[in-house]
């Protein structure tokens, strides 16, 4: 633009606006959100193949005749699955008092919060490596046992993310303090792991209850 | 960094000294570097846009290379210039290189350059994540040509039907490559589309409400949210499809013997592959309101219904990917829903069609070349729109499925629909990125002879389809009388060969010789031409403040501009999503090797892939090492804000900023 045409504007000055603001405000919690967005779409698409599959399928869950001992009532074990379902809930807790925290900027908090976190994250990371055993199928015996695989596996690949950006968190928070930028990077990991959680109270729903209820 | 530098801003005074102190900060600030590797590292929109562009350029050369050497096989009967094998290469590698890594990254790459010039801001969302994206896409582009040139070419069609595509009948890696290829592409797709959605939604200029946003913003807002719900249906698919595929895996999700269903692979190829038709086709017609607008020299007839044909066109969209699976055994209640979806998706289309053309019968034209193209792009998509009605009918597609029928009306659709457009919009844009203008009359001609060229190779088609030549074969014999059909059909491929050619020629030429263009040599009215040719390193020094839906056409002499950003960090305006009302500071980011490394690791995986399952594990430690590098360099190159917190009232007392409440 040219100079003369300049000293004609006024100016909108922007100085006092803030460098940082939460939630909506941010482009970092658009981006979490559009990506969870993506994922949500993909986990949509899985549950769409599990009920193909379930339409595939007579009876079903398939008996499984691969190993023995021959089951016909080949409904998933609860017992694991019940366990990591409840641990995951009750990680709200300090997942919502760490989001809480951030917002309010206490530091020593965080501190606290972020490990106890990432704890009971690695926890549930642990169940879920066994808890592919209740399925009583491997993902190589029938489709049935593909996507039951597929739908965890995938679930857990988010508890993974969940836990490295945990990581990444604990040891800036520990090494540099808590600055505004990563205050906010706290409260997206939350609404991160309300999703997770959230998620997989469906997915559970699908995996583990829907065999038992298909007539 | 000294005190005096962190309370450095741009000052409010403007005066000719103080624009020209501080665009020299501005300059450096936002300067790139120099050498290979600043080149490698370089994350700014407008370096990562052309990239983009150029690169999907020249996937588009190589895939009409290929479409040349199929249209030489089919000259004659019984040719044998390219094998049986030769030309299933050839038609898949074709196919899939034109989708995958032509039509929607140049559309990206559009946009990644164009959308935040145009919304009146410096960079874009996630500068970083969008470099990551280019270099996902170039290495699954790469790993395409490379298996073609090992003859390990993929060859079972662009949409890789089961069991063709599975364990059991897909020997060896070919198919491998297709399907770890478009995972990654769509890694790329995803990536960019997020960045565009962010980008538009928290950084326009102050004043450019969504009823002000131009129409091509708009169109690349809804295609943005086309991709996040299409492309994860595609990647999925072809996810599993290589889990099916690897033998040390053998899962069974498209194995009938094991309770899975080939018929779902069509339901998710086309779930994504219907969408992804208006994925290419909705930036398009952000190009022609563009450029209709400009070269009719009027406001675009119907900005409103425009916009909501946009969002009808991405709604229905996505309700009609079963119309390409009318040969499989459906219920008839499922034919008559989507036949009737199919025909619905005509309606928001025709209405675009009707303000375009209202537009131009009100307008004063100025017949330049980006017009010309637009010419080509109603006769052609028009005609592509109306073979897609027919097609539409149950009884008449399951006649012709298969044939070329299929494959006239979907190359309308798609260049006429799509490539027209684009070429306009290459001539139309390109003095904005280069600082010089395509010879006129060069593409004036160009437009011609693809145009001729065009419906000599795809016409024939249509009435070879209707004498029941299939697609995909290789050859035909004499007595099937296909011979001068597809005789003169080849004669039309080397005439659009010709056109590429001239094209091509007066790219060089012009980026040489060409005439010096000035900031706005068409008298558009987009923000974008307000910036010199091409733009300065940090686009705007004062953004200024948009008051109405063409905004330099509305723009009054003593409009406001936005001072106070902080000129020795690369920092941005954050508005309001609705009203663009400011709202804060955003610091974002310059170049770094890590979007590289990343992209690295991620194509290795996928690559690797093909052959051994660690490499997901081994892909996802690796890929945490680096992404931890670029989180951490993210963190420590964050600057402190300049202004003092104690003179601030929306900081508190220990320095933090406040919660606003908006």
């Amino acid at each position: 633009m040219s100079e003369a045409v300049a000293e004609k504007q006024t100016a909108l000055d922007v100085t006092g606006l803030p460098t940082t603001m939460l939630d909506s405000h941010s482009a970092l919690w658009w981006g979490n959100a559009l990506l969870l967005a993506i994922e949500t779409a993909m986990f949509g698409i899985l549950i769409a193949i599990y009920f193909s599959v379930l339409m595939q399928t007579e009876p079903f869950p398939p008996p499984r005749t691969e190993r023995l001992p021959i089951l016909y009532e080949s409904y998933p074990n609860l017992t694991l699955p019940v366990i990591g379902l409840i641990l995951l809930l009750v990680s709200l807790l300090p997942a919502i008092m760490l989001d809480r925290a951030a917002r309010r900027r206490q530091a020593g908090m965080i501190k606290v919060l972020l490990p106890v976190t990432l704890l009971l994250n690695l926890v549930v990371i642990v169940i879920r490596y066994y808890e592919f055993d209740s399925l009583l199928f491997k993902w190589e015996d029938n489709a049935y046992g593909s996507i039951t695989w597929m739908i965890l596996g995938m679930h857990m690949f988010h508890l993974i993310v969940l836990a490295c950006e945990d990581i990444f968190l604990l040891i800036w928070t520990y090494a540099k303090g808590v600055d505004d930028k990563h205050a906010l990077d706290i409260t997206v990991l939350g609404v991160y792991w309300y999703w997770v959680v959230g998620l997989w109270l469906l997915l559970f729903s699908v995996v583990y209850l829907v065999p038992r209820f298909t007539l | 960094m000294t005190k005096k530098e962190l309370e450095a801003k741009q000052s409010s005074n403007i005066t000719p000294e103080v624009i020209e102190s501080e665009r020299a900060i501005l300059a450096k600030t936002w300067d790139n570097g120099r050498g290979i590797y600043a080149w490698l590292c370089n994350s700014h929109h407008k370096s990562v846009g052309i990239r983009y562009i150029v690169t999907a350029f020249i996937f588009f050369i190589l895939s009409g290379i290929l479409a040349v050497g199929m249209r030489t096989q089919l000259m004659r009967p019984e040719n044998r210039v390219l094998g049986p094998d030769l030309y299933n290469q050839f038609f898949t590698t074709h196919g899939s290189s034109m989708m995958f890594l032509f039509a929607v990254p140049v559309m990206l790459g559009m946009a990644t350059y164009l959308v935040p010039l145009m919304i009146g801001t410096r960079e874009s969302s996630f500068p970083r994540a969008n470099l990551y994206g280019y270099y996902v896409y170039l290495f699954s582009g790469i790993l395409l040509f490379t298996a073609l040139l090992l003859n390990i070419g993929p060859d079972a069609g662009w949409f890789a039907y089961v069991p063709l595509s599975g364990p059991e009948y897909g020997i060896g890696k070919r198919v491998d490559v297709w399907s770890q290829m478009v995972s990654l592409t769509e890694i790329s797709a995803l990536t960019t589309a997020v960045v565009t959605i962010v980008t538009i939604f928290k950084q326009r200029a102050p004043g450019m409400s969504l009823s002000r946003m131009p129409l091509y913003v708009w169109s690349m807002l809804v295609t943005s949210f086309m991709i996040l719900f299409a492309m994860p249906a595609v990647m999925l698919s072809s996810t599993l499809l290589s889990m099916d595929r690897l033998s040390k895996v053998s899962t069974h999700f498209f194995n009938h013997a094991e309770g899975g269903d080939p018929i779902l692979w069509q339901h998710l190829f086309w779930f994504f592959g219907h969408p992804e038709v208006y994925i290419i086709f909705l930036p398009a017609t952000g190009f022609v309101s563009s450029i209709i607008a400009t070269f009719a020299r009027r406001k675009v007839f119907g900005y409103t219904p425009l916009v909501m044909s946009a969002i009808a066109t991405a709604f229905i969209g996505f309700g009609v990917w079963v119309h390409h699976m009318f040969a499989t055994p459906l219920p008839q209640l499922g034919q008559s829903i989507f036949t009737a979806s199919s025909l619905l998706i005509v309606i928001p289309n025709g209405v675009q069609i009707f303000c375009w053309v209202t537009t131009l019968w009100l307008g004063k034209w100025n017949f330049k070349a980006p017009l010309a193209w637009v010419m080509g792009f109603f006769g052609i998509f028009v005609m592509g729109g109306l073979t897609g009605v027919m097609l539409a009918s149950v009884p008449l597609d399951t006649q012709l499925h298969d044939t070329f029928f299929v494959v006239a009306h979907f190359h309308y659709v798609l260049i006429g629909g799509a490539v027209f457009p684009l070429f306009g919009a290459i001539y139309y844009w390109f003095p904005k990125m280069t600082g010089r203008m395509l010879n006129n009359t060069a593409g004036v001609v160009n437009a011609a002879l693809m145009f001729i060229g065009f419906n000599l190779v795809f016409f024939p088609m249509h009435i070879l389809g209707l004498d029941g030549m299939p697609r995909r074969v290789y050859t035909y014999v004499a007595e099937t009388g296909w011979g001068n059909l597809n005789f003169l059909a080849t004669m039309g491929a080397y005439v659009m060969a010709l056109a590429a050619l001239v094209f091509v020629g007066n790219v060089i030429f012009s980026l040489l010789r060409g005439r010096v263009a000035g900031d706005n040599p068409w008298g558009a009215d987009t923000l974008e031409w307000s910036l010199t040719s091409p733009p300065q390193s940090y686009n705007f020094q004062y953004i200024p403040e948009v008051e109405g839906a063409n905004a330099l056409w509305d723009m009054t002499e003593d409009h406001a501009v936005v001072t106070g950003l902080h000129i020795y960090s690369r920092e941005l305006l954050h508005t309001t999503i609705h009203d663009a009302s400011p709202e804060k500071r955003h610091q974002t980011h310059d170049g770094s090797i890590f979007p590289l490394l990343t992209a690295l690791v991620t194509a290795g995986g996928f690559i690797s892939f093909m052959f051994t399952p660690w490499s997901i594990p081994v892909g996802m430690f690796l890929a945490s090492l680096t992404m931890f590098g670029w989180f951490w360099s993210n963190s420590t190159e964050h600057r402190p804000p300049y202004s003092s917190p104690k003179d601030n009232p929306l900081y508190d007392d220990s320095g933090m900023a406040r919660e606003v409440a908006i």
